[in-house]
């Protein structure tokens, strides 16, 4: 789908904010603070701020850096980082033939408004948010709304923290307090690295052995405001009393203030230093969630950066601060400044997940290759002058797996498919249905891989699955009643020339090169094996092979 | 739970707290002493016609859990884990006579012969053992049950019983086999298989609960009834219907067979006295339990909830009392409504 | 390294990891790509070597066994049960009836009695045990397993680091690697006594498999030349080059192969077919096994089950030592017997016993233990520890003592220093030799 145009909706709506518990109406309409959205930067601009500092860094450390990578090898990338696939032939074919100076932008735009993107990037924030408990279908498919409508961040985070959970849409979204509600300890650290980028959990029993910002304060601090949640079977409440005790490291008693990780303390009735001076009525109880939320969003560098550096990560394979929660004053972030300003402008355009993204994915830093044909040692990653490896995750890797052996159907819609699509106002329907499909086939590869995590590492365990199962041999078997399956396909192919090239531009998605294509053809000729063997032997081979197995 | 406004037919009237587990007891019907033991190798006594019964600690003989005892003329008889078989008197306290290593494993249940002339036990040494009851003379030892389970692990050998006309001894073992001998010539007349009360779980615990804990023969000797647990889902407890066999032992065909949800084992089971009722207790994971059955159907009549899990069973003569033993102590239930 | 002496967790500050923190923010130029080969892969020096031909067996009886009905029996007390204890070949130790054997052997084997490990929930005290550690939010500890297969494996071994058996599926534990990573993740075998997926496939010669690796191996490193994350490139060939090793590991497997009266002796429980795959694992090369006994959690009818499982336990176990001292292995094999609690003290009424961490026993020996070694005691009815406590932690720093791995030693995570053992725990060096 490609918009004619980039509109900017602006919808106004008033909303009250300052101590009452229940939050803003209207779910479905994106809201955006008026007045910052008409001034905020388009995403071009933001694009290009990111490259200014990026390229003043390597000016400094005197890096050159790589050069932008090919076309090719674009499309693999952004599908797979915003689809969460490699590209089809078909979008190959497309990609090649269009001759236009923007036709990456037009990708990236097809992708971001295409129907997958949503069903992508909301299983990387369940990911991202849920930890061990993802998966839950709920949870991700709510993940998913909210990518689809482009609902801001902080009222994401607003609605993970506070609710209101009554309707079907948004009861999953207490998923995240609910499997955590029963361990204090467990709810703080994790909301807290989560949302604010920082690892509290060694200044429980002192104060942080590493860190100088972080004392026990700060751990109790983060855990009082939300001691008084309760949950665990699936309804989410909160206390209107309670407080957190500990012992200090002197042996002694105290009772926690709560405080957030600047230090801003809360009292009882009103956030200390807030600008407004509404106070809830003595009767009602004042909610600690609804602080953290308060003071989160108001001191909001903690909240932005966060979730900046943990996209940054995500498209770029390093947090501009790595680890991403261990944000503190002794760890520097990677480019001076980029984090501040990206996160900063994030907030301020209304936390536009969206904007952000498609800003990232737009700069040449995003871009770069990860060639690097130079006699000099590779450049380390925190300077992102090349880009690096990135293994691909197992939900990447096991769809992808499927598109390659051509045991995945991705087709455009027909004729009758178009018109319902048109009829029931929702485009992409049956593009929704295979990719979901897809999924379900794939979910029975992936536990079998190797997951894509900070220190990844290759076991011999996916190693002799892809080798030796039957489930993966059965996906590169001819199969004459599977007659999509690639195999099936190419080993009709009397050329073997041919049949090279397209096992090539299936698996690796690109052209190949000349000496490949001959060494390849070369090498299959050689093979006694009956040629239909031969073809799955090198469909395995791509399938298998460390371009397939990374996004590079 | 006895529904106060409601009357129940059977009634718990007294109950004397004991700490740890009786396993066994024996009634003398003359004196209305009620005798139990289990844990701490101790012989209580009870005077169930007392107005407020009260466990009396008498003797301790064993060195172990005592598993079973048998009132005879005037002598408690006991077994043993301690693989000893004890004839006590009654009146004195004495120990008339000691058989160590009677068994070669622990000695699960004894039962006296209707005439009371002879005593015959069952222990882990898989091994049936008749005796003369006075002199305690072994008269035959009788080997016919599987010495280990199908997966080569240790059995047990829980229950005997004697026909009421003594010509005929059944002993039932861990697995759901049932031997019936010729108490004369100690002949094996007949097996029965009832593998349905022993659960050996291969796929999530690697190993087995169960087993007939009880038998008994019929007032007319023709039935033979089983005791225990049926299939248990989770091996770590009794998790598992209360399960009930009746067979008719001479066909060597099976009458019927029953379960209650109630989760437990019965660890034992008798025939009602005057009436066509079999009575069983136990306890599990649902429980305890005090059941009462149709002896003819199987049906369930009524479940009592007893306090603690039940171990042993005593229907007074009369039908008109039972008395229970197990964790917690002993028990009187009044069965006049029965 | 000079190790400075380590302040205990609640008192004053962690001075040796400000130390070693800002050691290692001054080293953080350096390259930290973790990816490919593994965390701190190191070349090995001549004690490393030596320390590389270690083994440890891991015998991880899952569900909770009682302390009272194997190593710590109380006999004559309420708690004790119908069990009686039996001399030993340690003079003044006594354990259960049920395990002659095992007493037999006892001046091969060491004892702790006196664990008090405080959870007594199935899966977090696994988690504790089988880590060593307490819990992190932020860190996720590998099984120590993982930590003696990376430590003791050689870098270039065909065989597995790692074999792990575990078939019941009630507490079924996967080796966590944690932030170890992928490289050492165990060999599961959890549904038959051979690893999955290392049969050639069905239609496939072998020739053809070795053919398209070659190819396939040639294409990454190819593809991994002047590229930036090549050491994610060439972990990944290695990975793959592992899988026909691996494949030719298939005789390990092979029980067949052992003459029928060695199978006799192990008996033909699950327990003891596994005992005896160890064993031959251990003997080729093999650093680190696993063998699991599950389930032992026998809330109702406790006597009765370990009647069941702990006359085979204590035949296996036997044997297994036997066979280990005979074939020259048990000085450099550290067998480690281990659950995730005991039993309570009190019998309730369904005749069973319920967890219990406050006091209960585990069992080692072989490598670097000094066997006959009784250590601990807990008092009169096994309620609490009376002498000698230990917990978790402890263990696992005499795990890697014994092995003649400083438990000291630091792993990073990220800029992190994580030693392989709490900070303030203890090695039991009563049982060390």
């Amino acid at each position: 789908m490609q918009p004619s145009a980039r509109i900017l909706i602006v919808v106004f709506l008033v909303t009250g904010l300052a101590g009452s518990i229940c939050s803003e109406d209207s779910a479905s309409a994106s809201r955006v603070a008026s007045s910052a959205r008409s001034t905020s930067l388009s995403f071009e601009r933001v694009a290009a701020k990111i490259d200014g500092f990026v390229e003043s860094h390597w000016s400094a450390k005197q890096v050159p850096p790589a050069k932008l990578t090919d076309d090719a090898t674009f499309l693999r990338r952004i599908t797979l980082d915003l689809a969460g696939r490699i590209p089809t032939t078909r979008e190959l074919d497309q990609f090649r033939g269009d001759d236009s100076k923007d036709k990456r932008d037009k990708v990236i735009h097809r992708l971001l408004d295409g129907p997958e993107f949503p069903l992508h990037l909301g299983s990387v924030l369940d990911e991202m948010i849920q930890g061990r408990h993802a998966g839950n279908s709920d949870f991700v498919d709510y993940m998913r709304r909210n990518i689809r409508d482009n609902r801001p961040w902080d009222l994401v985070f607003r609605e993970l923290m506070l609710g209101p959970w009554d309707t079907a849409e948004r009861k999953p979204a207490n998923r995240f307090l609910d499997k955590r509600a029963k361990t204090l300890d467990v709810l703080a650290v994790d909301a807290t690295r989560v949302f604010f980028g920082v690892d509290i959990s060694c200044a429980k029993c002192h104060d942080h052995p590493l860190v100088a910002d972080w004392s026990q304060d700060h751990f109790y601090g983060m855990a009082s405001f939300f001691n008084r949640t309760t949950g665990g079977n699936g309804k989410v409440g909160e206390k209107t009393e309670g407080d957190v005790k500990f012992l200090g490291s002197d042996g002694k008693e105290k009772t926690a203030q709560v405080m957030f990780l600047t230090g801003r303390v809360v009292g009882e009735h009103a956030v200390e230093g807030s600008t407004t001076d509404e106070k809830p009525p003595a009767s009602t109880p004042v909610s600690r969630r609804e602080q953290l939320v308060e003071i989160a969003l108001d001191e909001r560098n903690f909240f932005s950066r966060s979730i900046v550096n943990r996209l940054w990560r995500y498209f770029l394979g390093r947090g501009l601060v790595h680890p991403v929660d261990q944000m503190h004053s002794a760890n520097d972030s990677a480019i001076p400044g980029l984090l501040e300003w990206l996160a900063e402008d994030f907030a301020a355009g209304g936390y536009d997940l969206r904007r952000l993204v498609t800003a990232m994915v737009s700069s040449k830093v995003y871009q770069l290759s990860s060639e690097w044909p130079h006699d000099s040692d590779v450049p380390q990653a925190s300077l992102f002058a090349v880009a690096g490896l990135r293994p691909l995750s197992r939900r990447q890797l096991s769809f992808s797996i499927l598109m390659a052996t051509g045991n995945a159907e991705l087709s455009e819609p027909d004729e009758i498919e178009s018109r319902v699509e048109r009829y029931v106002s929702v485009p992409g329907v049956q593009r929704i249905r295979q990719y979901l499909t897809i999924e379900k086939t794939a979910a029975g590869l992936a536990p079998s891989l190797d997951e894509r995590t900070d220190d990844f590492q290759s076991s011999a365990v996916e190693a002799l699955f892809m080798s030796n199962n039957p489930a993966t041999q059965a996906l590169i078997a001819v199969d004459d009643g599977n007659a999509s399956s690639l195999v099936t396909q190419l080993a009709r192919l009397v050329e073997t020339r041919l049949l090279v090239k397209e096992a090539v531009r299936t698996v690796l998605s690109r052209e190949p090169r000349d000496d490949e294509l001959s060494q390849l053809t070369d090498w299959f000729e050689r093979q006694s094996s009956p040629r239909a063997t031969t073809t799955g032997q090198l469909l395995w081979v791509l399938v298998t092979s460390a371009e397939f197995r990374f996004n590079h | 739970m006895a529904d106060e406004k409601e009357k129940q037919p059977v009634e718990l009237t007294a109950a004397c707290e004991h700490s740890g587990i009786l396993f066994a007891s024996c009634f003398d019907e003359e004196s209305g002493m009620l005798y139990g033991a289990g844990t701490d190798a101790a012989v209580y006594r009870v005077d169930v016609n007392a107005e407020k019964p009260a466990a009396e600690k008498l003797w301790t003989h064993h060195d172990n859990y005592v598993s079973s005892l048998v009132w005879l003329k005037g002598m408690v008889i006991s077994g043993g884990y301690d693989r000893k078989l004890i004839w006590t008197s009654a009146e004195s306290g004495k120990v008339l006579r000691q058989i160590e290593n009677a068994h070669d494993g622990w000695i699960r249940d004894v039962a006296a012969f209707p005439g009371g002339d002879r005593i015959v036990s069952v222990a882990d040494d898989m091994l049936v053992r008749v005796r003369d009851a006075e002199s305690g003379e072994l008269l035959m030892s009788l080997q016919g049950h599987a010495r280990e389970t199908p997966q080569g692990f240790a059995t047990a050998l829980y229950a005997v019983a004697v026909s009421p006309d003594g010509q005929t001894i059944a002993t039932a073992d861990r697995i759901g086999d049932v031997c019936l001998w010729n108490a004369e010539s100690g002949q094996l007349l007949r097996r029965l298989q009832a593998p349905a009360f022993y659960t050996y779980d291969s796929t999530k615990r690697s190993r087995s609960i169960g087993g007939i804990r009880s038998v008994c023969f019929s007032p007319d000797g023709s039935q033979l009834a089983l005791a225990g647990i049926g299939a248990v889902t989770n091996v770590d407890g009794f998790v598992g219907p209360t399960r009930i066999e009746m067979w008719d032992h001479e066909s060597g065909k099976r009458t019927w067979a029953a379960e209650d949800q109630h989760k437990a084992v019965l660890n034992h089971l008798t025939f009602h006295p005057t009436k066509p009722i079999l009575i069983a207790g136990g306890g599990g994971d649902s429980g305890g339990i005090l059941g009462f059955w149709d002896k003819a159907t199987g049906k369930l009549r009524h479940k009592a909830k007893p306090k603690g899990h039940l171990q042993r069973i005593e229907p007074r003569a009369d039908g008109t009392h039972l008395f229970a033993v197990g964790h917690g102590g002993f028990q009187i239930w009044s069965l006049r409504d029965l | 390294m000079n190790s400075p002496s380590i302040s205990t967790c609640g008192s004053s500050e962690h001075l040796l990891y400000r130390r070693s923190f800002l050691q290692s923010v001054l080293a953080a130029n350096a390259t930290l790509q973790i990816g490919g080969l593994g965390v701190a892969a190191e070349t090995p020096t001549g004690e490393a070597l030596r320390r590389q031909q270690k083994r440890a067996l891991f015998i991880w009886l899952a569900g909770g066994s009682s302390q009272f009905e194997t190593w710590d029996p109380k006999p004559g007390r309420e708690t004790g049960g119908p069990f009686r204890p039996i001399q030993t070949a340690v003079p003044g130790y006594q354990v259960c009836e049920l395990m002659p054997k095992l007493a037999g052997l006892m001046q091969k084997i060491a004892v702790v009695r006196s664990l008090n490990t405080v959870i007594t929930a199935h899966e977090p005290a696994a988690d504790l045990i089988s880590t060593g550690r307490p819990k992190e939010a932020a860190l996720d500890y590998p099984e120590m397993g993982v930590v003696l297969a990376k430590e003791l494996a050689s870098q270039d071994s065909l065989l597995p680091d790692y074999v792990s058996f575990f078939p019941a599926t009630e507490g079924r534990r996967r080796p966590a690697t944690g932030f170890l990573g992928g490289r050492h993740a165990p060999l599961l075998l959890e549904n038959s006594m051979r690893p999955g997926d290392i049969d050639l496939p069905s239609g496939l010669s072998d020739l053809e498999h070795k053919e398209r690796e070659d190819l396939r191996q040639r294409l990454s490193s190819e593809f991994g030349n002047r590229r930036a994350g090549s050491d994610l490139v060439s972990g990944y060939n290695s990975a793959y080059a592992k899988v026909r090793g691996l494949m030719r590991t298939d005789h390990l497997f092979d029980l067949d192969r052992e003459p029928a009266a060695t199978r006799e002796r192990y008996g033909r429980t699950e327990f003891g077919q596994q005992c005896l795959l160890a064993r031959r694992l251990l003997e080729a090369g093999v650093p680190m096994v696993k063998v699991a006994r599950g389930f032992w959690d026998s809330h109702h009818d406790n006597f009765e089950s370990h009647r069941e499982l702990v006359p085979d336990f204590d035949n296996v176990l036997s044997v297994l030592l036997t066979d280990l001292d005979d074939r020259g292995l048990l000085d450099s094999t550290l067998v480690i017997v281990l659950s995730e609690f005991g039993r309570t003290p009190a019998i309730n009424k369904d005749v069973g016993r319920d967890h219990y961490a406050a006091a209960w026993s585990s069992a080692f020996a072989g490598c670097g233990i000094q066997g006959g070694a009784i250590h601990g005691r807990t008092d009169e009815d096994g309620k609490t520890v009376a002498d000698g406590e230990a917990n978790a932690s402890d263990v696992a720093a005499t795990i890697y003592t014994a092995l003649g791995i400083d438990p000291r030693k630091d792993y990073h995570v990220g800029l992190r220093p994580v030693p392989l053992a709490k900070e303030d725990s203890k090695p039991i060096t009563t049982i060390l030799s």
